[in-house]
Parts: structure tokens; C-alpha cells; sequence
């Protein structure tokens, strides 16, 4: 091979090189929830230590929640960010992997409130290659008292991937806030819907996570499938963002079944989605799932929400 | 040279750089039902892997619905649980952790299962930390369907303590 010729194969190798390692760690990846998404541990639903509002938590007493961490576009994990306002450990948050070999968990990194007020706390955490071959991973929060207040936390590493995936979710699979489960007034099916129980009346409100990038723009569309017989009962979704540094929440689509049909059928009512990109950078983006019926012979029963094409 | 060169760039040039597609689940983060919230029927143990079990002293059924909250770039193939599940213990038998891929049509809401795994196809006997698998092809279509993981878990006696870690879809 001549000079020429190799200085060339070179010069290719390591622009090919380059591309992909800029191609990899072009942008921030991240796995987000607010808090309303997380589960909470056996004590806080049972004794109702807890309250949900507007998706964020508050207890009356030591709580313990569980985050997902469903898909991740990331090569490596470096940081983690907790919105929350408390004293230091009044909100702490642990991101754990376990092994798919034997079950052992490690604690990957943690991350404290540290001062009154809304504080969006960014800690890195010792990088490591995001590997769900071997490990499985989630999120354990403990608030510790009635000062902590928890609004919601990411993990964030190096993106492979930075484009948005539609978003779908069967109603059943978000979580209830503390007073609907209190309530016994909603019915999870098999079939992943949600509707009234008995001839409960009132509103069921659940919080669905949207972990990752979903596509908005006003190409995409907000929907909501449902049954509903009455324009008086509803399935509304609002999909909502929250500032990451201080909690304020806007509400950016809202679709109702009263603006839908409403004679029983499987249906569905969509908006489009608002004209900007979603910023995880920024924002933490949920959906908040309301049904609600004043009589019983009302039989709003909500299916899933989708945000696409 | 040539030959060695030519490898480096084929193998830099092609090589992945982002992990394999996987939708995790643990048991710990998925929802469960109104029954089981309102009657507590659950414990996650922060102090034992978080895992996912039944309250000591109830028997019957809990379930848990997982979301797939963001569409695959492919049909997945492939699901599995890790769990625990004695099978060893008297009564424990009939046991079973069970685990469905379930797709609900757009068009009228009607479920189908997709594919379902269940620990008692696991050759592990006794209770010991374990995972079982099955394939199965289905073409992934999410214009068409909304798709979903939903959990059983039953057993007839507290001798069996149950245990969901969790679970993946790839």
C-alpha cells in the first residue's frame, strides 16, 4: 500500500470513528416521571400517608415511591435530576438496577432535596453504560416528612437515540392518585380499561408518565379512546408539562369526550398536539386522565391515550 | 495492512452504538389494580430488592398493568419475567406467575393476547430466583394497536412467597 492510499484509509477511519462519536453523545438523553406517575409502596397506599396534586406528592408521614424506567435511549448514564423542595433527605431518590442474573440491586446513584423552595437539584452520579441486557432498572423515593415535597426526577445520559417515539399507554397502567383508590369508586379490567365501580359517581384521576421524547408539533395528535353514553359523563386528558427547576405546570392539549360521540360505541376524540417540540431539557411532560359520571346509569369508561402521528 | 486496515473501518463503520431496544418492567413501578390498592393485597420490600409480593397472610390473585409507553422500532420477539415462585411447597403446585403481551385494537377497543409466559414453564423447582422466556412473532403494528403488559400473580397458599422483580419485551 502506498502512502498516499493508507494516509487516505486513515483519514476515513477516523472520520467514520468521529461520526459515530458524535452521532452518540450528540445530545442529552432522558427517562423522566413526575411524581403523581410513581407507585407508592404498600404503607403509603394502605394507611394513606400521601396526597396528589397536580402531580405532585406530598405525606404526612415517612413514604416510600416507586418510578419507572420503561425505555431508555442511552449509552452511558451520568446524572440525575430531582425537583423537589425540602431540607437535605427530606426527598431523597435512589436510581437502583438490579441483576437479571440474580436479583441483586445496586444502588446507582442518589440524590437529596437540599433547601426549602423549589429546587430542580442536578447531581451527577459515576457514568456507567446503560445495559438493559443485564440489569433492570427503577427509581425508590423516600420522603421523610410533611416538609418534603416531591414534583419529579429524570435519569439523563448520552442519547443513541434523539428522535421522539409515539407515546401510547391502556388506561389501566397509570396510577391513581391517593383519593381515588381511596374512594373504591374505579375498576381496572384485564383489558386495560378504567371505568366507574357499582354505582360510584364522582372523578377518577390517574397520571400517566410520558418517560421519553414523544413526538408534538401540530402533526401529531393527543387521543383519547373511550366509551361514553351520556354528554353530561366525561373522559377528559390533559397533557401537561412541568418546569423541572420550579414546578410551575401548563396545561398544553386537553381532549374531552364531551366534544365526541357519546352513544356507547368505541370511540375515539384527538386534538393535534401544540406547535413546539417537547424540551426534556427543560420540562417534564405528563398526562392527567379524569372520568367522571353524577349518576350511575352514566358508563363513561376510559381505554388509552396516544400521542402520534 | 490492507486486509487490516479494511477490517478496522468495516468494524468501526458498523459497529452499534446504542444498547438493544428493551421495554423493562419491575414489579416495584407497573399499577396495580383497584383491588389491590384498596385491599392492600401487596408489599414492596425496601429493604429486600424492592421486590414486588403478596401480603403475608392473603391468597388469590393480584394483577398489575405495565405500559409500553413508547412505540418499539421493531416487532419485539421476545418476553420474559424474573421472579419467584415456589412450586415445591405443599399446595404450591398450580402457582404461577403469569405475564401477557396484550394488544387493544383502535378500531374497537378488543384485546388480544399477543404472547404469554408464565414461571410454570421454569425447570427451576423450589423457591429460588429465576427467569423464564418465550418467542413469538407478531407483526408490531401500533397504528393498528395499543399495547401493554398485564401481570398475574396467584396463589392458593402464603407457604408460596411469590416475588415479581420484573421483566423485559425485546
Amino acid at each position: 500500500m502506498n502512502t498516499r492510499r493508507f494516509s487516505l484509509t486513515v483519514i476515513l477511519t477516523m472520520m467514520i470513528i468521529t461520526f459515530r462519536i458524535r452521532t452518540s453523545v450528540a445530545d442529552d438523553s432522558h427517562v423522566a416521571s413526575v411524581a403523581g406517575n410513581c407507585q407508592p409502596d404498600h404503607n403509603a397506599s394502605d394507611i394513606g400517608t400521601y396526597n396528589v396534586v397536580n402531580g405532585v406528592i406530598t405525606v404526612s408521614s415517612p413514604s416510600i415511591f416507586y418510578c419507572s424506567v420503561p425505555l431508555a435511549k442511552i449509552g452511558t448514564i451520568y446524572a440525575l435530576r430531582l425537583t423537589a423542595s425540602g431540607n437535605a433527605h427530606e426527598v431523597s431518590a435512589k436510581l437502583i438496577r438490579w441483576s437479571k442474573g440474580d436479583g441483586s440491586t445496586w444502588e446507582m446513584g442518589t440524590i437529596s432535596s437540599s433547601g426549602s423552595g423549589v429546587q430542580g437539584i442536578l447531581q451527577g452520579i459515576s457514568p456507567e453504560t446503560y445495559d438493559p441486557t443485564t440489569y433492570n432498572y427503577y427509581f425508590q423515593v423516600t420522603i421523610s416528612d410533611s416538609a418534603g415535597v416531591f414534583y419529579g426526577l429524570e435519569m439523563i445520559g448520552t442519547a443513541t437515540d434523539t428522535a421522539p417515539h409515539a407515546y401510547q399507554t391502556v388506561a389501566s397502567a397509570c396510577q391513581p392518585e391517593p383519593n381515588t383508590i381511596d374512594s373504591g369508586r374505579y375498576l381496572v379490567s384485564s383489558g386495560g380499561t378504567v371505568t366507574f365501580k357499582g354505582s360510584a359517581t364522582g372523578t377518577i384521576k390517574m397520571y400517566c408518565q410520558i418517560p421519553t421524547k414523544a413526538p408534538m408539533f401540530p402533526w401529531s395528535q393527543f387521543r383519547v379512546y373511550y366509551k361514553n353514553n351520556s354528554s353530561t359523563s366525561y373522559i377528559k386528558a390533559s397533557l401537561i408539562k412541568m418546569n423541572r427547576s420550579g414546578g410551575t405546570r401548563t396545561a398544553l392539549a386537553t381532549v374531552n369526550s364531551q366534544s365526541g360521540t357519546n352513544d356507547n360505541a368505541f370511540r375515539s376524540v384527538s386534538t393535534p398536539t401544540p406547535s413546539e417540540d417537547m424540551d426534556m431539557n427543560v420540562y417534564y411532560y405528563y398526562i392527567v386522565l379524569e372520568i367522571s359520571r353524577t349518576s350511575s346509569t352514566q358508563t363513561p369508561k376510559a381505554y388509552a391515550l396516544t400521542i402520534d402521528n | 495492512m490492507k486486509r487490516f486496515l479494511l477490517a478496522i473501518i468495516l468494524l468501526v463503520g458498523t459497529a452499534k452504538v446504542s444498547n438493544a431496544e428493551r421495554l423493562l418492567f419491575t414489579g416495584n413501578s407497573c399499577a396495580p389494580t383497584d383491588f389491590d390498592y384498596y385491599f392492600n393485597t401487596f408489599r414492596v420490600l425496601s429493604t429486600a430488592s424492592d421486590i414486588f409480593k403478596w401480603k403475608p397472610d392473603l391468597t388469590g390473585t393480584m394483577n398489575l398493568t405495565c405500559p409500553i409507553p413508547h412505540t418499539l422500532s421493531s416487532s419485539p420477539t421476545t418476553l420474559t419475567i424474573y421472579f419467584v415462585n415456589d412450586d415445591d411447597c405443599p399446595l404450591c403446585g398450580t402457582e404461577a406467575i403469569t405475564v401477557n403481551y396484550v394488544k387493544m385494537s383502535r378500531t374497537t377497543g378488543a384485546v388480544t393476547t399477543v404472547a404469554s409466559v408464565s414461571s410454570t414453564s421454569s425447570p427451576v423447582v423450589g423457591s429460588a430466583f429465576t427467569s423464564v422466556s418465550t418467542t413469538f412473532s407478531d407483526t408490531y403494528d401500533t397504528g393498528s394497536y395499543i399495547y401493554f403488559l398485564y401481570v398475574y400473580m396467584a396463589r392458593n397458599t402464603s407457604l408460596n412467597d411469590q416475588m415479581l422483580f420484573g421483566g423485559e419485551l425485546f
